[in-house]
């Protein structure tokens, strides 16, 4: 019992020496990293909409935190657009790493899909299930840009 | 009836050790529930302190209605209620068990993915596996030592619901690692690793319900009087010896049962010849002194009536 827990304690500081930890379960983060970041993309202005933006994407609020999280993780992003239920059920079974479009944190695809949290209002961005790295890098990469996303808001509401 | 004078200490002792264990679950609980999120290792082990603060509380309420005097509508007193209370627990403890053991398993038969999200301090983002991993360790290592007290106490006082009661605290500590290993196998990306610990502890409370179903409805069909470590006590071959030695007895059988902590039951004996009624009194309070909890008849019969009893 004692040996037991002390095994579990020395698992526990090795892991947090590492910095490969928490890890994916399909290695998404390490895929997209200098790979390919592949985004759904649900047609709801003014989180994604259009396909003027830079590089041919959408415009928006989601749009601009994924470009963020692509340049922080020297991602290029392919984006597909589509009805939302197609692209969740992409997202559910890994052939997506993230959607985006003004998605909610309660919304009904929420046991089936990773969300980050809110980051405007109850808006989220929703990430591929089982991938805690990913999730974990994603939220990290919104964290300085909330006050960003408030500016684009705030201004594209006048 | 007689209780025992020297266990008012050990009984006030034993329900300041409940009263620390509901606060302290309680606290344990509520931790969890604030840390789970998604993840089935996380909502079993809350789920497990939730029907864990079910046996202290059933230990206090039946302390308190077991030293009732009996009266003409409950004549033996009030000493089953701890037997009761404990069955109720075992109960309870069993169902929860068998409802956790199908929600872990349908999780892996559906192949679901855990994430579990983040949690922010000044800016700074971290996985909330931490936050997990730190609840699991609050609610596990005092269990531990809650449970190693009750298990003393429930030795010196026999009282099978506290024994049983420690059990469950010692198996908290055992599960708890279960759901370690199911974070940390989570954050090494395996999917598995949450649901298939959340199994493993379900599986710990069905093993605990039905172990302890199984002792309380002895108890409630007259099983004979047994230690708190499931040997058979060796009063009644005691009492029968000591019967036995009496000078006006010829044969000599005893029949006991415990009523939560008081053990109950007859001497029959077939005397020599006519018996006085004062060698009966006698005979009761000499053998009644072989243990504080017995509450003796010596019963005078032509011949011993039951097969089955120690003889």
């Amino acid at each position: 019992m004692r040996s037991a827990a002390a095994k579990v304690l020395g698992v526990m500081l090795a892991l947090t020496a590492c910095d490969r930890f928490p890890r994916d379960s399909r290695d998404t983060l390490e895929r997209v990293e200098h790979g390919e970041l592949r985004v759904g993309v649900i047609e709801h202005a003014p989180w994604a909409f259009g396909d003027d933006g830079p590089e041919g994407g959408p415009r928006g609020a989601d749009a601009e935190l994924v470009r963020g999280f692509a340049e922080d993780v020297h991602a290029h992003v392919t984006w597909r657009r589509g009805p939302a239920g197609e692209l969740f059920i992409s997202l559910e079974r890994g052939e997506l790493d993230l959607v985006i479009g003004g998605i909610r944190k309660d919304t009904p695809w929420k046991k089936r899909v990773a969300l980050t949290r809110p980051y405007y209002a109850d808006r989220v961005i929703a990430s591929s299930p089982g991938e805690n790295a990913l999730l974990l890098r994603l939220e990290r990469a919104i964290e300085p840009r909330r006050k960003l996303v408030n500016d684009f808001l705030t201004e594209a509401s006048r | 009836m007689r209780v025992p004078a020297d266990r008012e200490d050990l009984h006030r002792k034993a329900r300041r050790v409940a009263w620390i264990s509901i606060v302290y679950l309680a606290s344990a609980a509520t931790l969890l529930a604030l840390v789970m999120g998604d993840s089935q290792a996380l909502k079993t082990e809350w789920v497990d302190d939730l029907v864990s603060i079910v046996p202290p509380l059933a230990f206090i309420a039946s302390s308190r209605v077991k030293r009732r005097a009996p009266n003409a509508k409950f004549p033996y007193g009030y000493h089953r209620a701890s037997t009761v209370a404990f069955f109720a627990a075992a109960v309870c403890l069993l169902g929860v068990g068998g409802y956790l053991l199908f929600d872990g398993v349908s999780k892996l038969v559906a192949r679901e993915r855990v994430t579990l999200g983040v949690f922010a301090i000044d800016g700074h983002v971290h996985w909330r596996g931490w936050l997990g991993l730190s609840a699991i360790a609050y609610s596990a290592v005092p269990a531990f030592f809650l449970g190693r007290a009750k298990r003393k106490l429930a030795r010196k006082m026999s009282d099978l619901g506290l024994a049983a009661d420690a059990d469950m605290n010692r198996a908290d500590a055992v599960s708890a690692g279960a759901a370690m290993i199911g974070i940390v196998g989570l954050g090494l990306g395996w999917w598995w690793a949450d649901a298939a610990a959340a199994a493993v502890i379900s599986l710990d409370l069905i093993w605990d319900g039905w172990t302890n179903v199984k002792r309380a409805v002895h108890q409630l069909m007259d099983e004979r009087p047994e230690t708190v470590d499931d040997e058979p006590e060796d009063l009644p071959d005691k009492i029968a010896w000591g019967a036995r030695a009496l000078a006006w007895v010829e044969h000599a059988a005893v029949r006991l049962r415990s009523d939560g902590g008081v053990l109950v039951g007859e001497v029959f004996v077939v005397p020599r010849g006519p018996v006085d009624v004062r060698l009966l009194v006698q005979a009761t309070e000499k053998l009644q002194q072989l243990d504080d909890r017995l509450n003796l008849v010596v019963v005078p019969v032509g011949e011993l009536p039951v097969a089955n009893a120690t003889a």
